[in-house]
């Protein structure tokens, strides 16, 4: 698969960029992957910028802010003037902290990538919820992803459709339409492919199965 | 030349490829720099942009010479509002004329003239390596600062030839998917076309098929993954092809916006092209849509001198400005 591109390749930008850089290619790289962005027609099918659009909220948090830009340029050997002796800017206790962070840092990273990058990703999409064996049991065995069991399920995990909204980047009046199953709002097929894949992702749902049902019911339906 | 400004950059003219029959072309500040404006689809504006930029040059005291090389259907006198000229590049290629200084035909506007591409010959679209050859030869001693290549629809290789030689190469594309996609096509035929006049290429020739030939229902890698792999286990094919990359660098313009969002397309497009081929596009600038525009192809004038004050005009300054910086 593609290779692992570090924060500053996800965003296009030079390791020595300005904070106005960073905002500006965090704004252009949300709206390039975002669900029915038409500059990726022909390349990209949306299925895979879920992953990207992942990587550039992660990318975004760790290069906005200047401790951990800093803290991630010094891993990846992208040493910047005021990075070369960290203990003049800081106390001694802090500095020894920072430092035993490093290692830590280090050695996952000797390990794999990944790991490092999805540090970020993992709080983003990390859900709170109480878990319910039963109702666990009948998501783990049903065949059939309704609307209103989906709406059921984002319930059951703690999602507020505002926070769906936030993960999904699906509008909140698609989400309520997938929900109701509005299909005659919805637009074409392929785009309900694509939000019911982000939805059901966002919800550590089996994509596949949930996809499957729900084109199903809507081709019934229409 | 004609300011200090020009002349600096003739100094950073290079030849954008290898291919034997562009060696004629070579760096010096005394032959023309050479500007195409092409695009996967027709209709996008290919022309109104030519003509207005061929006219804003005019102006500014460069002498500036239209090449029509939509071989198959050229128009650009009708943009120009020229008459049909009496020799066209057919009459070159059949060695009715001997020099292409004599197929120069002036326009109404002081400093700009244009030639014309065939009027009839159907096969002019399919010319052959020794006419091109020719064309190139006989452009080193045209007289004029900028020489601007229109080029037609589509992704022939006349075209792509054309569009790799000249000096920067511009793309329009309306924010539209049909545009979009005829773009990114163009896009990847033109660099195709590059990678593979690269010396020894032959070795790694199934590869760079598979990056630039792949259907998307077949999930394909992204080209920029198989050059990265090629490197690998050639580095010095994977060098070249790199050297290649960095010297590909489309300018392009979103024309026809209505939106923010139609603007911004332009941008997106920049960052998915350095993502999935590795190059670097530069976004030159959009042009607002307006009504007027169709005015004056109607009434056959040049937007930049009949509505000098409108959006698309102001729009089109700064594209200008991007252009010559």
């Amino acid at each position: 698969m593609e290779k692992q591109l570090n924060y500053y390749e996800i965003l296009d930008l030079p390791h020595q960029c300005r904070m106005e850089d960073i905002e500006k290619a965090y704004r252009i790289a949300k709206n390039t992957y975002r669900a029915e962005s038409p500059a990726l027609y022909s390349l990209y099918e949306d299925d895979d910028n879920t992953d990207t659009l992942r990587m550039v909220e992660e990318a975004y948090s760790v290069l906005s802010s200047p401790d951990k830009r800093k803290e991630y340029d010094r891993i990846k050997g992208f040493l910047s003037e005021t990075l070369k002796n960290p203990s003049n800017s800081l106390e001694n206790g802090k500095a020894k902290e920072i430092a035993q962070e490093h290692s830590k840092y280090n050695s996952t990273l000797k390990v794999s990538n990944v790991e490092v990058s999805s540090y970020g990703a993992s709080k983003k999409y990390a859900l709170d919820y109480d878990i319910d064996p039963e109702f666990e049991n009948e998501i783990e065995e049903t065949e059939e992803f309704t609307g209103e069991l989906l709406k059921k399920i984002r319930e059951y995990k703690n999602v507020s459709i505002e926070r769906m909204v936030e993960l999904t980047c699906i509008s909140k009046t698609k989400l309520k339409y997938i929900e109701n199953e509005n299909f005659s709002e919805l637009p074409a097929k392929i785009y309900v492919r694509g939000y019911v894949y982000q939805y059901a992702k966002c919800l550590k749902l089996p994509t596949d199965k949930v996809i499957d049902s729900y084109l199903r019911r809507l081709d019934n339906e229409s | 030349m004609n300011d200090t400004n020009h002349a600096s950059q003739q100094n950073q003219y290079i030849p954008r490829s290898n291919k034997p029959w562009m060696n004629n072309i070579s760096a010096s500040s005394d032959e023309p720099q050479i500007l195409a404006v092409g695009g996967g689809k027709g209709g996008v504006g290919k022309s109104m942009v030519l003509s207005n930029m061929a006219i804003t040059l005019a102006l500014k005291g460069f002498k500036v010479v239209a090449i029509d090389l939509d071989l198959g259907g050229a128009n650009l006198h009708t943009c120009l509002n020229t008459p049909i000229p009496d020799y066209t590049l057919s009459d070159l290629m059949l060695k009715k004329v001997s020099h292409i200084n004599k197929l120069i035909t002036p326009s109404p506007i002081p400093n700009l003239s244009l030639i014309c591409g065939a009027q009839d010959e159907l096969g002019m679209a399919n010319l052959r390596n020794q006419f091109k050859s020719r064309i190139f030869t006989n452009l080193k001693n045209i007289d004029a600062d900028y020489v601007l290549f229109d080029l037609g629809a589509g992704t022939s290789n006349n075209t792509l030839d054309f569009f790799n030689a000249a000096y920067k190469g511009l793309l329009v594309c309306l924010p539209e998917p049909t545009s979009i996609e005829n773009t990114y096509r163009f896009i990847k035929s033109a660099l195709y076309r590059e990678i593979n006049s690269i010396d020894g290429i032959y070795k790694v020739q199934s590869h760079i098929d598979r990056a630039f030939n792949s259907k998307i229902s077949q999930k394909p890698e992204p080209p920029v993954e198989i050059f990265r792999k090629i490197k690998d286990y050639e580095p010095k094919l994977g060098a070249k092809i790199e050297a290649v990359l960095d010297k590909f660098n489309p300018q392009l313009i979103i024309n026809q916006t209505r939106s923010q969002e139609d603007i911004e397309i332009g941008h997106s497009m920049v960052l998915v092209c350095k993502r999935y081929f590795g190059i670097k596009m530069n976004y030159l600038g959009h042009l607002s849509y307006d009504s007027s525009v169709w005015q004056c192809v109607k009434k056959r004038k040049p937007l930049l001198m009949e509505f000098s004050h409108s959006e698309v005009a102001k729009d089109f300054d700064g594209l200008m400005q991007n252009l010559l910086q």
